[in-house]
């Protein structure tokens, strides 16, 4: 985990783009968990579905304050400790805080997207607390010291032989290229991490204000041990991940297991309603709960609201064409792909990710197989808007500036297009256009254009 | 009912053969075809990119061009375009998919635009949609030895909803062979700006998708979009390939006029 | 320390001051575009079906004398096996005659907080559940006991044929929203993971095999 290199851009998916080896492991992944998410659709009504989860998103986002304070109170009165952060410090500071109050030194971690986005690991590892991931893609990619390339599936860019490597090399294993063993020896070397931990920090895919309850997903059944197997278990989410009802679940779980991984159901839905109870004999003593903020509050009351809506499914980075050429390391953020590239501007400033917005051919299939109805693509256009390329004294700004002079002018049209056609195999027009021609035949230009052709032929064409 | 042609400055300045395929097609199934020659740009380049107010000067000036027989200055007073009886086609679901999906809200905020924008919004059809949802496509036949595969552009399948309309098409052209494309709903990577700005993606995008073209040995890429077909036809000229690629409505000029051009 | 949270209630008051409160009527149509309704032996057909298709194993048996039978075949003469108090109370004979031939400890004889090293000893669990999904072959259990259920590499999850609902729209409802227990767990299958190269592997951190048994009475 590292900081934010979306800056950069262009310079990481050219590396990235020129692995052959990665686009076609990308691809296959891709494609493959794109036509499952498909075939999971068969049984229920998708559209039906999203139109209400889009309603229940917009509903809890217009009334979050309410729906926050409500959900705090019933945690509250399920024993859990609720503690709002308003920065990325914030919040790693408490974690250590109570870790501290513990005297901690293991963690057992489960996947959330939040914690890294606030770089929670290697600031608990830089004050001497071992914190293990324990879903098997980020303990891979913590091994590896990489980032996650993708929100449900970290270490889709690894390949097994890779993986192999690595586990051999840093845990000590067998050199063996079988997922299924991999998996074992894994499970072996963290299932000892989980009976020595006593603190435990899991994400939350939801908060259900009317109870309390906090839920969440997996298919592991490491996030059930991270906050099961523990003295201390600590949920760290986004201040947007609160709904109104349990009964909406009905919705949101059809859509979250098909949308991620083509599964009708995750195999674990976690809902937990605070530390144990009286008459139980194991669970967490304490259970926090971080809610934070880094940027979120901002969006509301603009345009980019709906962006507070998504779920973290993955699944437009799936299907998204770009993501499947450059990967997920290219985006320079945790947050990659279609998705990304709209909230890590939005979290972290457009400054931070000047290209992000417009590395999309804007084809739509994003926004086509969002859960929530979020119009990914639309977004990204009016994002783009806000924050044109250049200053006003850039080349393109120069360019569409005279672009549109012409445009409304349709004599200079014709006299300019007609220039052009005469000028078009010059080596400046080709040093101009060097973005296509560096890489694709340019047309042959007729002799006339449509217009002379009708005019020419009395409005005959 | 009248069609206004609606040439997209690509169309017209690079396959001017385009516009006069989709002339000559809607023509021949009976219609009076009129091109208002004062339009110019819709403006989509600029405002996929970001350049909003560029856009909108634009656009302001291709609603009252388009609508117009006669040059005139914008916004005109008085629109030729007979908005109960006339429609307005172009052969790009793309810039068709500006004026249908984007004018309106781009044009929402100044009286002058604001109604005329909608209501053309109503009457703007993408060329194949206007042979399949207004002429009839059983209208339509025509004969030509050839194995084709169709190319979806992204706008016309998911701005405009154009999916099983250019297929019917080619399913009336007696001798013509389509073969699906496998992963069909992918982007070919031309994306406007995209396609210079990220050259490396766009292209890479473009290599998958000529690479399924290649897979089912057609003859010809058929679209309805010509901006898609110059990137992939640009890329696949730089890698050696002489493969062919029409608009949707040159191979339908071709079908009905017997022979199939170089 | 302090926290954020009148800072962040106030910016969010503030953002949000001018624009519409959005009230969702929610639809109460079921999503479901085909499902068994009516009688148990459709609805245990799908669950049987949905669970099977996920690699787990449903069975509808006649008595605990079936179960238990059941459940020494499928496990080894020398298996440790962790019986939860609601199946040693429920389910006696059950309990007693696979005693007499599998080792078996029960959740009675382990304190509060007791050492989570002991749960981790077994070969399998066999817990009750709060109610089972035909829609996605899910078992939903609420215990005493987190772990055993969790660490054991099989699971047997024995169900009265009442506790079997159609879809999850009946699941997710106010009587098990208000429950009174710390926590609730749905289980869909064996534990899973596709995070090498897409492919499908079984049992990572949770059971391997997961057996449903559901018993007439």
């Amino acid at each position: 985990m590292t900081e934010l290199k979306s800056r950069n851009f262009k310079r990481l998916y050219k590396k990235e783009i020129a692995d052959q080896k990665l686009r076609e492991n990308l691809r296959k992944a891709t494609i493959q968990a794109s036509g499952k998410r498909n075939d999971s659709f068969s049984e229920v009504d998708f559209v039906f579905l999203r139109d209400e989860a889009k309603k229940i998103k917009q509903e809890s986002i217009s009334h979050l304050n309410d729906l926050l304070s409500q959900f705090e109170d019933n945690a509250h009165e399920n024993g859990c400790t609720v503690f709002y952060a308003e920065s990325p410090e914030k919040a790693n500071a408490y974690i250590l805080d109570v870790a501290r109050k513990h005297e901690i030194k293991k963690i057992v971690k489960s996947k959330s997207m939040v914690t890294e986005e606030i770089q929670l690991v290697p600031f608990l590892e830089k004050y001497g607390i071992e914190t293990v991931e324990t879903d098997l893609g980020e303990y891979i990619i913590q091994l590896a010291g990489e980032t996650p390339s993708h929100i449900t599936a970290p270490a889709i860019h690894k390949s097994r032989t890779e993986i192999a490597r690595l586990l051999h090399e840093k845990i000590g294993i067998e050199q063996n290229d079988d997922p299924a063993f991999l998996t074992g020896e894994a499970r072996r070397v963290l299932r000892e991490k989980f009976l020595s931990a006593e603190m435990g920090i899991s994400g939350a895919n939801f908060l259900i204000a009317e109870n309390g309850a906090v839920v969440v997903v997996e298919n592991e059944g490491n996030a059930r041990l991270s906050t099961s197997a523990v003295k201390v278990h600590v949920i760290v989410t986004g201040i947007e991940k609160v709904i109104p009802k349990f009964s909406d679940l009905r919705i949101f779980m059809r859509l979250l297991g098909r949308s991620a991984t083509g599964q009708k159901l995750t195999s674990y839905v976690s809902l937990i309603r605070g530390p144990r109870k009286e008459k139980e004999k194991d669970g967490p003593e304490e259970v926090h709960i971080v809610l934070v903020d880094n940027g979120r509050s901002r969006l509301l009351g603009t345009d980019h609201q709906e962006v507070l809506h998504c779920i973290r499914c993955g699944a437009c980075l799936n299907v998204c064409p770009v993501y499947r050429s450059i990967g997920g390391h290219a985006y320079g953020s945790v947050y990659p792909g279609p998705i990304g590239s709209l909230v890590t501007p939005l979290f972290f400033g457009p400054e931070n990710a000047p290209d992000l917005p417009f590395a999309s051919s804007l084809c739509g299939s994003c926004t086509e197989v969002c859960p929530v109805g979020i119009g990914i693509h639309h977004q990204l256009l009016s994002m783009r808007q806000e924050i044109k390329p250049g200053s006003k004294h850039g080349l393109e700004s120069f360019v569409f500036r005279n672009f549109r002079k012409t445009m409304l002018r349709p004599g200079r049209y014709k006299l300019l297009t007609r220039l052009a056609r005469v000028f078009s195999s010059t080596s400046i027009v080709r040093k101009i256009l060097k973005g296509w021609t560096g890489y694709r035949d340019l047309p042959q230009l007729p002799s006339r254009s449509f217009r002379e052709i009708y005019k020419s032929e009395g409005g005959k064409g | 009912m009248r069609v206004f042609l609606f040439v997209p400055c690509f169309v017209d300045q690079v396959f001017p053969n385009v516009a006069a395929s989709s002339m000559k097609v809607i023509q021949h199934l009976g219609c009076e075809v009129v091109f208002p020659e004062h339009q110019t740009c819709c403006g989509q380049p600029a405002y996929n990119s970001g350049y909003r107010d560029e856009a909108r000067l634009m656009a302001m000036h291709e609603v009252s061009a388009l609508l117009t027989i006669k040059p005139s200055p914008a916004p005109a007073t008085k629109y030729d375009f007979d908005f109960k009886h006339d429609y307005i086609v172009g052969p790009s679901g793309s810039c068709v998919a500006m004026i249908r999906n984007f004018y309106p809200e781009l044009l929402a905020d100044d009286p002058r635009f604001e109604q005329v924008s909608q209501d053309m919004a109503k009457r703007t059809l993408e060329f194949s949609e206007f042979i399949t949802k207004v002429i009839g496509v059983d209208k339509f036949s025509g004969k030509l030895d050839a194995t084709v595969s169709f190319h979806d552009s992204c706008h016309a399948l998911r701005e405009l909803g154009v999916k099983d309309g250019p297929r019917e098409i080619l399913k009336r052209i007696n001798g013509l062979r389509i073969i699906e494309l496998p992963y069909n709903e992918v982007c070919c990577g031309f994306g406007g700006t995209f396609a210079v700005k990220f050259p490396e993606i766009s292209t890479a995008m473009g290599d998958e998708k000529l690479k399924t073209f290649y897979e089912t040995g057609a003859d010809i890429l058929v679209s309805g979009d010509s901006s898609c077909l110059m990137h992939l036809e640009g890329r696949a000229r730089r890698m050696g390939s002489t493969k062919r690629f029409m608009h949707i409505a040159e191979i339908m000029f071709q079908s009905i006029d017997g022979k199939l051009t170089e | 320390m302090t926290d954020d949270r009148e800072k962040i209630l106030a910016a969010i008051r503030r953002s949000l001051r001018g624009t519409d409160k959005f009230d969702a009527a929610r639809n109460p149509a079921s999503p479901l575009t085909s499902m068994p309704q009516g009688d148990f032996e459709s609805q245990f057909g799908k669950f049987k079906a949905e669970l099977e298709s996920l690699g787990g194993l449903a069975e509808a048996l006649n008595s605990d004398a079936d179960a238990s039978e059941f459940i020494a075949e499928h496990t080894g003469p020398a298996s440790s096996i962790f019986i939860y108090n609601e199946i040693a109370n429920l389910h006696r004979s059950l309990v007693e005659s696979l005693s007499e031939s599998r080792h078996v400890r029960f959740g009675l004889e382990f304190p509060v907080g007791y050492d989570k090293r002991d749960a981790a000893a077994f070969d399998a669990a066999v817990t009750g559940c709060a109610a089972c999904v035909a829609e996605t072959g899910t078992v939903v259990i609420r215990t005493d006991m987190r772990l055993p259920a969790a660490l054991a590499p099989k699971l047997f999850v024995v169900v009265d044929s009442g506790q079997l609902l159609a879809s999850l729209d009946e699941f997710f409802t106010d009587s098990f929203g208000n429950t009174d227990a710390s926590n609730l767990f749905l289980i869909t299958g064996p534990s899973r993971t596709a995070d090498i190269e897409k492919q499908l592997v079984k049992g990572v951190h949770g059971p391997k095999e997961i057996v449903v048994l559901f018993i007439n009475q």
